[in-house]
């Protein structure tokens, strides 16, 4: 099997973060990564514009903060054109809703809360439907100590038993802000191990769905829309013509 | 009128060269023929040895062959296409243009 390749999709650049995307690019190309995308938050300055560093792939991205459900959609609008990647920070019910009902999203992340893990069956079918894929946001367990530590594993085990029983997309990944941040594939997939996510799931979550991301966006010339694509022949020509002996 | 990549799944698919590609199924995947009559959830195929077959649409994917003469390139082309896509009775399908292009 050929040898996965790694995305970090959650990855804050200055002004968010503490480092310039040249510096970031350099200490993931060094993790080993594919590929990270940079998704500074909708407010905060113009979007990244996708770009290759020194060979490595850097995808443009936002995040989108809003407090208001109909303001998601139309900033989600806004940005679908020009961005690789859209991003939700939800937090209350009502955004995560939105989020996951809206097939223009593609990474739903910062759901969960002190109080409750943020999916239920209702929002975790929808995002199964919508293809919006749910991100578990390893920095959160790096940085949090005690209590919240606690709360936030406990938080990605539900998750994950909802993401497991609907097949929701689902994505591991850093949220770092500065390049210290960063950690190398298989650091996340040893955290991941960590709520109970298997091995195989954590290169899935990490490799597979983020690939299917960026080629959605991202779309060759053999793409024409979902469903639909181009080939070059038939598959498996050669047993055609043996069947018609 | 011309079938284009883009308009195959709203378009008339009877008289289509067609394989299915994959299918939940696995005993389906090794049917391909000509789309011979087609309702609302099946594709009539009519295979090399004269049989006809219906498959469901729903759940496989089929891969069909647009000729030459009607690709508007002077080469056959082929497209791959989720059959979930053409859910629907053929007269009634272009109306679902809107829809998908929406998305």
């Amino acid at each position: 099997m050929a040898r996965p390749v790694f995305y970090d999709l959650n990855v804050y650049s200055a002004p968010e973060g503490k480092n310039t995307i040249e510096e970031l690019a350099a200490f993931s190309s060094r993790l080993e990564f594919g590929g990270i995308a940079i998704i500074n938050p909708s407010g905060s300055s113009q979007p990244v514009k996708a770009k290759k560093v020194h060979g490595f792939e850097v995808f443009s991205g936002v995040e989108v903060r809003v407090d208001n459900p109909s303001r998601l959609h139309g900033m989600v609008g806004k940005y679908r054109k020009n961005t690789d990647i859209i991003v939700v920070r939800g937090g209350s019910e009502n955004i995560n809703r939105a989020a996951v009902e809206n097939s223009n999203v593609d990474i739903l992340c910062g759901f969960g809360s002190m109080k409750d893990n943020g999916l239920n069956h209702v929002l975790a079918k929808s995002a199964s439907d919508n293809n919006v894929a749910i991100s578990f946001d390893l920095g959160e367990v790096i940085v949090h100590r005690g209590g919240k530590r606690v709360r936030t594993l406990s938080n990605f085990r539900k998750d994950l038993a909802l993401v497991r029983k609907y097949n929701v997309p689902f994505i591991l990944t850093s949220n770092a802000r500065s390049c210290y941040d960063l950690r190398a594939p298989r650091e996340l997939i040893a955290l991941a191990g960590l709520f109970g996510m298997t091995k195989e799931e954590a290169v899935y979550g990490l490799s597979t769905i983020p690939e299917s991301i960026i080629s959605r966006n991202r779309p060759s010339s053999k793409y024409v829309f979902e469903g639909v694509e181009i080939v070059d022949g038939m598959p498996g020509d050669a047993t055609v013509e043996g069947d018609g002996q | 009128m011309e079938i284009t990549p883009s308009n195959l799944v709203f378009h008339e698919l009877i008289g289509l060269q067609v394989k299915i590609a994959e299918s939940g199924n696995p005993a389906l995947e090794t049917i391909s023929g000509k789309v011979v009559d087609e309702t609302r959830n099946m594709l009539i195929i009519q295979t090399k040895e004269g049989i006809e077959k219906m498959v469901q649409k729903n759940g496989t994917t089929f891969v069909f062959q647009i000729p030459a003469h009607l690709s508007g390139k002077h080469a056959e082309r082929y497209v791959k296409v989720n059959g979930n896509l053409l859910l629907s009775q053929p007269e009634n399908r272009t109306k679902n243009i809107r829809k998908i292009h929406m998305r």
